[in-house]
């Protein structure tokens, strides 16, 4: 059924007006009180998002407590046609929300158009018919899947076994600013796909696209209630959304920090929580890897969306005979192709730093390694006319773009093992390369570390790879290569990366219970 | 009685043609065969007769398209998932077409065919959910640290299908949604009665602009044809619906080609419903009736053979002849119309005979029907026709008849004595069972070897529960995971990672 009236998706971020999503209406924060946000690009403020407090979270939650019952036991294929609806309107509405999402985040126009919302339809398409092995549709009672696993003898008796998915009810999804609405979507579709309601409540950093994406679910039918946003800090608004009573279950992703207090209050509470958190992740590249190939796959490992990637690979690990030929590749491949400025500008590889506060944060650990004595070089190619000016930290000033947050592409080497430098999270396009002798010595540096979300290996020894791969300690491996995906693998991280999978059948798995169901018949 | 011919709506492509490498084409003999409306037995259109040479350029086609083209090659998963998905909003936007023609050419009451183009929808878009989803398995070595093992499922390659008259458009969509969602193509026949739904589907599929040319092919005419795709080499495998003795026909075919072929093939039923003492007798003798007269009984789990208990017999069966009598028939365009006429005179003339049999040789009781409809009326119908107290090893009662004649057999006493007679059966497609005691249940379903069994309901179908029979109800399972599985095969890799 397509709807006459066109979406208002406005040109400019500026235009936007941010309101609450409670129960299928837009609507102020009970306080009146807004923050401003502003559009990395050039530093101006650029629209205002609620201030939202407690009061909005309780409306929020009774909203999705309340569509639960009747969302729940919707059938499967009906729930289907409406993520199959919304998935059609991010795909029409794909090239306004690309602009929008580059003006809020910093990253460029084509790579959100390209990579973020293909992927963002991509997951309601995929979970609209939850058609994997152990989740297949039967019609019971709450319309939940079952799975009958065994039929066995008991005395006299037959006893019937049956598994029971059943949704869990609120969820609250907490998402970051590095996709923003990706995020959201990753976590909304499977979470409504198998019945259940949710509160969103994304960062206050970058509210555009999520705002954006109430008026595509209103516009798809999905009854009020059942997806509600309430936009503000973590603070006020975050926290007593975890805290409340209704919510079942918490999925966050985000910094580490926040992530154990978000898995504090919720363990404490006995509500199920799924945190997907940073990394410092590695790469190590042998000596007969295929170069050119690693050192291309290793630029965008450090610098694909400003750094601000959970996966990046900021810690890179290269074979001490190939290291200063790869350094130099590195650095002029990085020089020639790597442009920064505008993210409206289809040559530019990055954009800004989403915020002047994460901008200082970078700053902080490019002088951190300045002063330890490492190496730091800005590969910015001189004649390149949009960049007025380097600073000694590694900000550049952007011609016409004086006020906004953008950093070099840095490349540190020289830096010890234990540096703050690599051993916390930067998230910006800053990366260490350092060279390795033995095969135990890499897996023995890569694994050195809290976190352990994703890890790269690139050799043409076969055996080697399959020794290394299996060694390195993260959620994600990956074999000469670098984020790539494949949307039915569990993704998620160890240690302070984080304590949960989701994706294909682990995002289910995560968002229903299972009830094991027993019937004794006599015979 | 006036039953009144509906015209066949404009058509957007031309309905003569087949469709094969996606362009329509004529057969290359110019042959034409007459496609019916069988409620008054009027010829409606005419379409061409594929040669052997035409099987042969579709089954290429389907060959080249798997072995080279995108489809497979390229795609990914979500790529094909996709693709069906646009093709389920082609058929849910044209649908209003699709069940008029299908009522026209099939006889179907609209109210009947309303329900099928709800299942053909579902079924695309079920099946577009498994497309991207296909997962092997990776076995650590349990006993050797050195190998490892994992499986890759891959899609089977070229399916040929040959289709039965009785759903044309539904029983395509159970064939073609799980057999294109796996990765394979297809070269598909409809049955001869009825190609009109196909070719109609054949063009929104072009429509699309998601399939490459060669994945969807559709041939047009009988046996000839049909044996010429089974005899080709390069068919990988053979889906059909249809009697015992064809399907055993094709089934030897499949293994004297050049190589072997895989089939799964739905064959006949005579499938049994059991009334037990304690159920609503009125909610059950409703359920019995549309049951086995449902499609005008041609429905392959049509329930054909009733057992019902002695302590209830005879207060059931005059509601089963209440339910029948209460049927009504006529156009079946008119939304008031609840069954329709059989598919062509061969079938309306095979019907009549079995009622001939029932009552001269087999000696049983015609409780209501036993006639055609109306001496006089043009096409081919059959009032509903029940005969009572009839011997469980009757003709009537164990031969398939495919046409609304229901056999109620002698009075049972024990659920024991009914279970042991139906393991002896032939077929074993479906079965159907009205009782309220749990343990009646457990013992019926587990004792029972057939594919469906029905408790206190019948003909209930999902896209997501198998469908197939036991013995010469045949094999393979269509519907469900196992029919997607069906159309992959799997490959083990087994590693010696230390070399």
């Amino acid at each position: 059924m397509n709807k006459s009236s066109a979406l208002n998706i406005p040109s400019d971020v500026s235009e936007i007006k941010v309101q609450n999503f409670i129960n299928g209406q837009w609507c102020p924060p009970t306080t009146n009180k807004y923050m401003s946000s502003w559009n990395p690009a050039t530093g101006q403020k650029s629209y205002a998002i609620p201030d939202s407090s407690s009061a909005d979270v309780d409306n929020a939650v009774r909203a999705a407590k309340s569509a639960f019952p009747v969302w729940s036991s919707t059938l499967p294929e009906e729930r289907a046609a409406i993520l199959n609806r919304i998935a059609d309107l991010i795909d029409q509405y794909g090239d306004k929300l690309a602009v929008i999402e580059s003006q809020d985040q910093g990253k460029t126009v084509f790579s959100a158009r390209t990579a973020d919302m293909p992927l963002c339809s991509g997951y309601f398409r995929q979970f609209a018919r939850c058609a994997v092995e152990g989740f297949e549709e039967t019609k019971s009672q709450m319309n939940a899947p079952c799975t009958p696993v065994a039929v066995t003898q008991v005395e006299n008796s037959v006893l019937q076994s049956t598994t029971q998915h059943v949704p869990s009810g609120v969820a609250a999804l907490i998402t970051p600013w590095n996709f923003p609405m990706l995020m959201v979507c990753e976590k909304l579709a499977p979470c409504i796909a198998v019945g259940n309601t949710c509160v969103v409540k994304p960062t206050e950093i970058t509210s555009a696209t999520p705002y954006l994406l109430t008026l595509i679910l209103q516009a798809a039918g999905l009854p009020n209630g059942v997806a509600n946003f309430v936009f503000g800090t973590g603070v006020n608004a975050g926290e007593p959304l975890v805290k409340h009573k209704d919510v079942r279950l918490v999925s966050f992703t985000g910094g580490c920090v926040t992530g154990a207090k978000i898995g504090s209050m919720a363990g404490g509470l006995l509500k199920r929580v799924s945190l997907e958190l940073g990394g410092k992740n590695p790469s190590v590249v042998f000596n007969d890897c295929n170069l050119e190939h690693a050192v291309a796959t290793h630029i965008r490992a450090a610098f694909q969306n400003q750094g601000e990637i959970c996966l990046c690979a900021s810690r890179q690990y290269v074979q001490r005979d190939i290291y200063d030929k790869f350094v130099k590749m590195f650095r002029e491949m990085t020089t020639k192709e790597v442009r920064v400025g505008n993210p409206g500008d289809s040559k530019t590889y990055y954009g800004p730093m989403v915020s002047q506060q994460h901008m200082e944060k970078v700053l902080t650990y490019i002088r951190l390694a300045q002063q330890e004595g490492a190496k730091v070089e800005f590969l910015v190619n001189p004649s390149d006319p949009a960049v007025k000016n380097v600073a000694n930290d590694g900000r550049l000033t952007i011609s016409g773009m004086e006020g906004g947050y953008y950093i070099a592409p840095t490349l540190i080497t020289g830096i010890k093992q234990n540096s703050r430098v690599m051993q916390e999270e930067i998230f910006g396009p800053v990366v260490c390369i350092l060279p390795f002798d033995t095969e135990e010595d890499a897996v023995m540096l890569a694994n050195d570390t809290q976190y352990g979300l994703g890890s790269s290996v690139f050799t043409q020894d076969k055996a080697r790879l399959d020794r290394v791969t299996k060694q390195l300690n993260s959620g994600s491996v990956w074999g000469n290569s670098w984020m790539n995906w494949d949307d039915n693998m569990p993704f998620g991280g160890l240690g302070c990366s984080g304590t949960s999978r989701e994706h294909g059948p682990w995002s289910l798995e995560f968002y229903t219970e299972t009830k094991a169901i027993y019937s004794l018949v006599s015979r | 009685m006036t039953i009144t011919a509906t015209a066949l709506p404009q058509l957007p492509f031309d309905r003569s043609l087949a469709y094969i490498n996606g362009r329509w084409v004529g057969g290359s003999t110019g042959q034409t065969r007459d496609v019916e409306n069988p409620a008054v037995g009027a010829v409606i259109a005419a379409v061409c007769e594929s040669s052997a040479g035409d099987v042969d350029a579709a089954v290429q086609a389907a060959h080249v398209a798997f072995h080279e083209g995108p489809w497979v090659n390229e795609y990914s998963g979500a790529q094909r998932r996709d693709a069906l998905l646009a093709l389920a909003t082609e058929i849910e936007q044209h649908r209003k077409e699709l069940e008029l023609i299908e009522s026209i050419n099939t006889g179907k009451p609209i109210v009947d065919v309303r329900v099928e183009l709800d299942d053909t929808v579902d079924l695309f878009r079920h099946f577009a959910g498994y497309a991207d989803k296909v997962e092997g398995r990776h076995i650590a070595a349990q006993t050797n640290a050195r190998l490892e093992g994992y499986t890759v499922k891959v899609p089977v390659g070229v399916v040929g299908f040959i289709n039965a008259f009785n759903y044309p458009l539904c029983l395509l969509a159970w064939k073609v949604a799980p057999a294109l969602a796996a990765g394979c193509t297809v070269v598909f026949k409809p049955g001869p009665q009825t190609p009109l739904t196909t070719q109609y589907f054949a063009h929104l599929l072009h429509e699309t602009e998601k399939f490459p040319k060669g994945v969807f092919n559709v041939v047009l005419g009988g046996a000839d044809v049909g044996q010429a795709l089974v005899d080709h080499d390069l068919i990988d495998k053979i889906g059909f619906t249809g009697s015992v003795a064809t399907g055993k026909h094709v089934i030897r075919s499949t293994a004297s080609t050049a190589s072997v072929r895989a089939t799964s093939v739905e064959l006949g039923g005579k499938s049994p419903g059991v009334v037990m003492p304690d159920v609503d007798l009125d909610r059950a003798a409703q359920l019995v009736v549309s049951g086995c007269m449902s499609n005008a009984g041609m429905n392959c789990n049509a329930l054909t053979r009733l057992w019902v208990h002695r302590s209830v017999y005879d207060a059931f069966v005059p509601r089963l002849k209440a339910a029948a009598e209460a049927l009504v028939m006529g156009t079946p365009q008119d939304e008031r119309t609840q069954m329709g006429p059989l598919i062509d005179r061969r079938q309306y003339e095979r019907v009549l005979e079995y009622i001939r049999i029932g009552r001269e040789e087999d000696r049983a009781h015609v409780l209501t029907g036993g006639q055609p409809l109306e001496q006089g009326i043009p096409g081919y119908w059959v009032q509903p026709t029940i005969f009572s107290n009839v011997a469980p090893t009757a003709r009537i009662a164990t031969e398939e008849i495919f046409g609304p004649v229901l056999s109620v057999l002698e009075p049972f006493d024990s659920l024991e004595e009914v279970i042991r007679a139906e393991r002896k059966s032939e077929f074993g497609l479906a079965a159907g069972i009205f009782t309220r005691s749990h343990s009646d249940i457990a013992r019926f379903t587990r004792g029972m070897r057939c594919g469906t069994i029905w408790v206190n309901n019948y003909n209930a179908l999902y896209s997501y529960l198998p469908f197939g029979g036991f013995r010469n109800s045949g094999f393979g399972r269509e519907l469900g995971y196992e029919s997607f599985d069906g159309y992959l095969a799997t490959k083990a890799i087994i590693d010696d990672v230390s070399f």
